[in-house]
């Protein structure tokens, strides 16, 4: 060792310089150094935003729960960071980089740091996942696609995509999708477009796989392809096949389209994935403008097969008119619209009830999965269809320079009767109830919430049925909404005064109007105001009060209860003995153990302020507070009332 | 001797300590994916079969088709804070297409490692290494099958390589590592010092203990004429770090080569390399005493130049218990189940391997070095299972190359092996070894002139193996540890350019077995101590098309549709067919 050492020693000064790979182990990767953060734009980037929302719940009681519910841990006061939506995280940033010819990637790591005092130790995820992207020129067109994460995209409206609506909304509510707009600018830009601001995933599905689209084509051809997975063909805990495939077709011409579309659900009910069920649906669009009107109208053919042989088919319709002011004095959109029962697609922009048959996840009627619960007996808002229905709505604008009205109107009939049951969503707290019990069903002391994504619906049974448990009629359904905007100029300041109100009904007989008395099985009743002061340059001051009354008649429930198939289920009776079933197991909620004092007679309030602050032209500070109560005067365990306050620090980078 | 190869490591190090300015530098690298698969499966093995008199009932519980998919998303930060001074660390985020919403998201970090200069002069690498020295010493060899480079399954390739670390057959290790090179003699004239140190095996703190990999390379570079080196390589156990380590194992090749170029054009090369491997046991029972083994590679080649064939022909000798771990070490792990459709039978057993596995599935790979000879499949490769390190094997090499981009015929290759045992076994008679290897580029569009490329490609590769049994009076053991086997791969395929980066292909990729061979078993210091009888008649044959568009030379987009019949003529009833949509998007950046 001694002569090693003395040996490399004399050897030192004759170091030569190193040079080149001249050494075999020294060859690098086939990897070449790309970008430097300096020069963002040229490769790598990092983009996202930071989100900070601190949430204050205070129930006067804790919020009723059944205590063989899984989701009986509502605590009636909440005090810390994110609610209980994994979207959004409290740091999105995306990681992209483009190495040229046409290519790039990106993923979006989603960092939570709820303020848990897990100090270093916090998880952190993808939010939409990893997705590559390419577009390639050909000579006949060009390609491009995406690869990989939840890209949000549409195929058209029956097929893929999601209801868009009319933008009939409070704006009080500090969504997670929010940009960092003030108030008052938000407040501004409804009144003057009629239109919200927000991001990419609105009026789209999620899709995750391959999306390709060839674009300037020969005559005005486009195509759209998607092989992949949506939330409804995901296996990734049993590993039999499921997928999502579809497309569309298009002849375009300048804006106007007429187009061929096909969406298609398929699982593999066993592991030797022989079982084959799911859901096709394929239809014809037409998108044309004209000088003076335009029409846009989709129809085709859906069809659901289960692994048992079961087929059914069904059509769907829906044709739309738009008049320009210049014929009507005002702009007028009328449309007519018929969905079969059979006419089913979780994903489309109607909603859709009558997939029980369907195996696993293709049944989306079991509810729960955060997707597509049963909406099937629902009022829904002036324009949401829904299948097994047909009907017609119509819709009409008027605006002046700080004013601006909008009235719509849907009037829908059953086309077979299906379900007793019926249901109704919150609108002025929805958010707030949701974040009770998320992604739940049958729950609450009468067992008939049920919660989605950010929004609670509940349920109401028509007991005046035949022997088969239907309703003895057909029902129809009326919705009546009308918006009103309204700009108030106090010196240099800018007030808004927003109004947004909803009037529906279901009944066993035709109406052209909503139905106001007790004829109706059930009625809702909904009023949103909202008071947007643009109190200093970067400070906005927002009041809110809302309010809501759903009624049933006595032709409905005034009692749940579960069914002998464990189903919850609705009866009116004088007395619980008269049940066929199991009485809920909460002796202490009136209602579950004898029948209620009246019918569904449900109202709920909420008044609440709120605060921007601009910080910078990237971030903002919201602050929201709202009180809130909801009470039903016959099943009266229904009794919630407390408070909410929010805060919320985003900055985009 | 650890003790000795540690501290000549520790000199290395010393010498590279040094201080450094700040000169702040970030730069990423790495490589995204996105792969969708549509696999399923048909034929007989899915219906009742009848043998003899026996009824073969279907396979009811395998699955006829898998669908799935997954994007990943390497990035690496490349650190360097001086000029001298370079940090990469490689993260992966690896996205299930079936997880939404955040579910099925992996992240694992796949490399890490600091390298730098020191003055200029002293060059070093701690964390991940990648090591080459020669096939003898410390080498990566090809895989079964060779390394497939036709257009149709270029992608499939490179991805393998770069999962596994095994781009220019190289191994993967962590470790340090410390280079320079002294001045002698006159100008030009040099000494080159690579050595390096890894864990070749991380302890389980009871019974396994620490493996830890020496080695370096001394080569005297004489300007203008060729080198001569030394090199070594040497495992050997920390007893010490596992509590109840019954013993330790130790192994060491050195060799001594020379590259020689004896015309000042280079026209000819004479290149030859001489080594010897040890290997040796403390406190193991039954532990085999130490011993020595060695190799001689003696060649010459004429290089290609000027569109004129090259040629090369060499003698080859490696004894039959020849030990050398890192030159060793196989990439194809058939003790690996394949990923895809990866059971059948109702028993549910292992899929076997078929040659579009080793073409496509990375989890059937190994990445690191193993000391003991691993396990192979003689119908995918007998002669040279090993590399060229492969033990008991004695014969000559001999080949021919030409590439030449602007001929019709741009590249043409042919490689012959004939070899023999150097000792018998199981009995005294010697396997011989044949082996044919050619592959063959053809540019259709030389012959038109036209821009866009036209490639018709092949290769073949043949192996024959063959021993004579015993010859005896007694009928009883006549014959016995006769063997015959040939196995035959070949690839072919078109591919044609329809528009600047966008090529259509369609190809063939086959391989067939038949013949019997005995597989040596052995035991845990690879002593053969039996011999297991296998009998091959195999057909495993594939067909695709698809097309690749070109983003850069290192961003592909592959669409590819293929089909299999794999058929095994004595287990007919485990016939399939696969048909697989795969759809690939890969890029290195």
């Amino acid at each position: 060792m001694k002569k090693l050492l003395l040996i490399l020693t004399l050897l030192t000064p004759m170091l030569v310089l190193a040079s080149g790979d001249d050494t075999l182990s020294w060859k690098p990767l086939n990897n070449k150094p790309s970008y430097q953060l300096n020069q963002i734009t040229k490769g790598f980037s990092i983009g996202g935003y930071y989100r900070l929302y601190a949430l204050n719940r205070n129930l006067v009681e804790p919020f009723k729960v059944l205590s063989d519910n899984q989701f009986a841990n509502t605590p009636p006061f909440v005090f810390g960071v994110g609610d209980v939506y994994r979207d959004p995280p409290i740091l999105l940033m995306t990681a992209s980089v483009r190495p040229g010819g046409g290519a790039s990637i990106s993923m979006d790591y989603a960092l939570y740091s709820n303020f848990t005092n897990s100090n270093g130790s916090v998880p952190y995820n993808l939010n939409l996942g990893v997705s590559l992207y390419g577009t390639v020129p050909l000579e006949f067109g060009k390609l491009g696609f995406q690869l990989g994460g939840v890209n949000w995209t549409d195929v058209s409206g029956m097929t893929f995509s999601s209801f868009a609506g009319f933008d009939r909304f409070s704006l009080f509510e500090r969504w997670a999708w929010e940009g960092i707009g003030q108030a008052s600018d938000r407040a501004s830009m409804f009144l003057d477009t009629g239109r919200i601001n927000r991001e990419a995933r609105w009026a789209n599905q999620a899709f995750k796989g391959l999306l390709i689209d060839l674009y300037e084509l020969p005559y005005g051809i486009s195509t759209r392809i998607l092989y992949g997975k949506t939330p409804a063909t995901l296996s990734l805990l049993d590993n039999v096949p499921r997928f999502t495939a579809g497309g569309r077709v298009r002849k375009n011409v300048g804006q106007n389209h007429v187009g061929v579309n096909t969406m298609n659900y398929v699982q593999y009910s066993d592991s030797t994935a022989q079982a084959r069920s799911g859901i096709g649906i394929h239809t014809v669009d037409v998108n044309w403008a004209f000088k003076k009107f335009s029409v846009a109208a989709e129809g085709g053919l859906a069809e659901r097969y289960a692994t048992d042989g079961v087929k059914e088919t069904g059509e769907g319709v829906r044709i739309r008119l738009s008049l320009d002011s210049s014929l009507t004095r005002l702009p007028i959109e009328i449309s007519a619209f018929r969905l079969a029962p059979e006419f089913v697609n979780y994903y489309g922009d109607f909603l859709s009830g009558n997939t029980q048959f369907l195996d696993g996840g293709l049944n989306q009627n079991i509810g729960g999965g955060g997707g597509a619960t049963n909406f099937a007996g629902s009022i829904t808002d002036v324009g949401q269809v829904v299948n097994n229905r047909q009907g017609f709505t119509l819709n009409t604008w008027w605006k002046r320079k700080n004013i601006s009205i909008n009235v719509g109107s849907m009037i829908s009939t059953e086309l077979e009767r299906l379900s007793n049951r019926l249901s109704y969503g919150h609108k002025i707290n929805g958010q707030t109830l949701s974040r009770f019990a998320p992604f739940a069903t049958n729950i609450g002391p009468y067992r008939r919430w049920n919660s989605f994504y950010r929004g609670v619906s509940e349920d109401v049974f028509i007991t005046d049925v035949d022997t088969a448990g239907l309703p003895m009629n057909r029902l129809h359904f009326n919705t009546l909404q009308l918006q009103y905007k309204q700009r108030f100029k106090v010196k240099d300041k800018n007030i808004y005064l927003l109004y947004v109100g909803m009037y529906g009904s279901a009944g066993s007989s035709f109406s052209a109007l909503p139905i106001f008395g007790d004829d109706a099985y059930l009625r809702t009743n909904y009023s949103e105001f909202d008071l947007i002061f643009d109190l200093f340059e970067d400070i906005d001051v927002s009041f809110a009060f809302g309010m809501e009354r759903i009624q049933g008649n006595s032709q409905t429930n005034n009692l749940y209860y579960l069914d002998n198939e464990g189903n919850l289920a609705g009866a009116n009776v004088e007395s619980v003995s008269e049940i066929d079933g199991t009485l809920i197991p909460a002796g202490s909620y009136e209602g579950a153990s004898t029948p209620s004092l009246s019918y569904l007679n449900q109202q709920s309030r909420m008044t609440g302020i709120g605060i921007d602050v601009k910080l910078s032209p990237q971030s903002g500070l919201y602050i929201r507070h709202r009180r809130f109560w909801q009470k039903d005067d016959g099943f009266t365990a229904d009794d919630i009332q407390g408070t909410e306050t929010t805060v919320e620090l985003k900055v985009y980078f | 001797m650890k003790t000795r190869y540690i501290l000549l490591f520790i000199v290395g190090l010393i010498s590279c300590t040094d201080s450094f300015g700040q000169n702040d530098k970030f730069t990423v690298y790495g490589a995204g994916r996105f792969v969708l698969q549509n696999n399923s499966r048909s034929g007989q093995l899915f219906e009742q079969s009848i043998v003899g008199n026996d009824t073969i009932p279907a396979d009811t519980v395998s699955t006829r088709r898998e669908i799935g998919g997954v994007a990943l998303f390497d990035l690496g930060f490349r650190i360097k804070p001086n000029s001298s001074t370079e940090i990469n660390a490689l993260t992966r985020v690896s996205g299930d297409l079936d997880g939404f919403w955040g579910a099925g998201v992996g992240f694992t970090f796949r490399e890490l490692y600091v390298r730098g200069i020191v003055k200029n002069k002293v060059r070093y690498r701690v964390g991940d290494l990648d090591l080459k020295m020669t096939p003898f010493t410390v080498y990566n060899s090809d895989p079964d099958l060779g390394v497939h480079r036709m257009s149709s399954l270029r992608l499939f390739q490179d991805i393998l390589e770069y999962e596994n670390f095994n781009r220019d057959n190289m191994w993967r290790q962590q470790g340090a590592q410390v280079d320079f090179k002294f001045s002698v003699g006159k100008k030009g004239d040099r000494i080159d010092v690579l050595s390096y140190i890894t864990k070749n095996r991380q302890t389980d703190y009871f019974f396994v203990p620490d493996r830890l990999m020496t080695g370096g390379q001394v080569a005297w570079n004489r300007e203008g004429l060729g080198r001569i080196f030394y090199q070594t390589n040497n495992f050997f156990e920390i007893a010490e770090t596992a509590q109840f380590a019954d013993g330790t194992s130790a192994t060491s090749v050195h060799s001594v080569g020379a590259e020689i170029a004896p015309f000042d054009n280079k026209s000819l090369v004479l290149y030859g390399e001489v080594g010897t491997s040890y290997q040796g046991y403390e406190d193991l029972d039954n532990a085999p005493e130490r011993e020595m083994n060695g190799f001689i590679d003696l060649g010459i080649r004429v290089p290609s130049k000027n569109n004129k064939f090259g040629f090369y022909g060499e003698l080859l000798y490696v004894s039959s218990a020849f030990r050398s771990p890192g030159a060793q070490s196989r990439r194809v792990n058939y003790n690996s189940t394949a990923e895809n459709l990866s059971f059948q039978t109702n028993q549910e057993t292992v899929r076997p391997l078929t040659a579009f596995d080793l073409i496509q599935d990375a989890s059937v790979y190994n990445n690191t070095i193993a000391v003991n000879l691993q396990n192979f499949n003689p119908a995918f490769s007998n002669v040279l299972p090993f590399g060229k390190a492969t033990p008991n094997r004695q014969g000559l090499l001999v080949g021919t190359v030409r590439e030449a981009d602007s001929l019709f015929v741009s590249k043409v290759g042919v490689d012959l092996g004939l070899l023999t045992e150097v000792s018998g076994q199981g009995i005294s008679d010697y396997r011989n070894f044949t082996m044919v290897d050619v592959n063959v580029e053809l540019a259709l569009s030389q012959l038109w002139g036209g821009q866009r490329e036209t490639n018709i490609e092949g290769h073949f590769h043949m192996e024959q193996t063959a021993r004579d049994g015993l010859v005896s009076d007694s009928p009883a053991v006549e014959g016995i540890g006769a063997l015959d086997l040939s196995s035959n791969y070949f690839e072919a395929g078109i591919s044609h350019e329809i528009s600047p980066g966008l090529a259509l292909h369609i190809a063939a990729i086959g391989l067939t077995a038949n013949g019997n061979e005995f597989i040596a078993l052995r035991d845990v210091y690879g002593q053969v101590n039996d011999f297991t009888e296998s009998v091959y008649d195999f057909s495993d044959m594939s067909y695709m098309f698809g097309m690749k568009y070109s983003f850069s030379p290192q961003s592909h987009l592959q669409i590819q549709y293929r089909t299999s019949d794999i058929t095994d003529d004595l287990a007919p009833t485990t016939a399939y067919q696969w048909n697989q949509f795969i759809f690939t998007y890969n890029m290195f950046f």
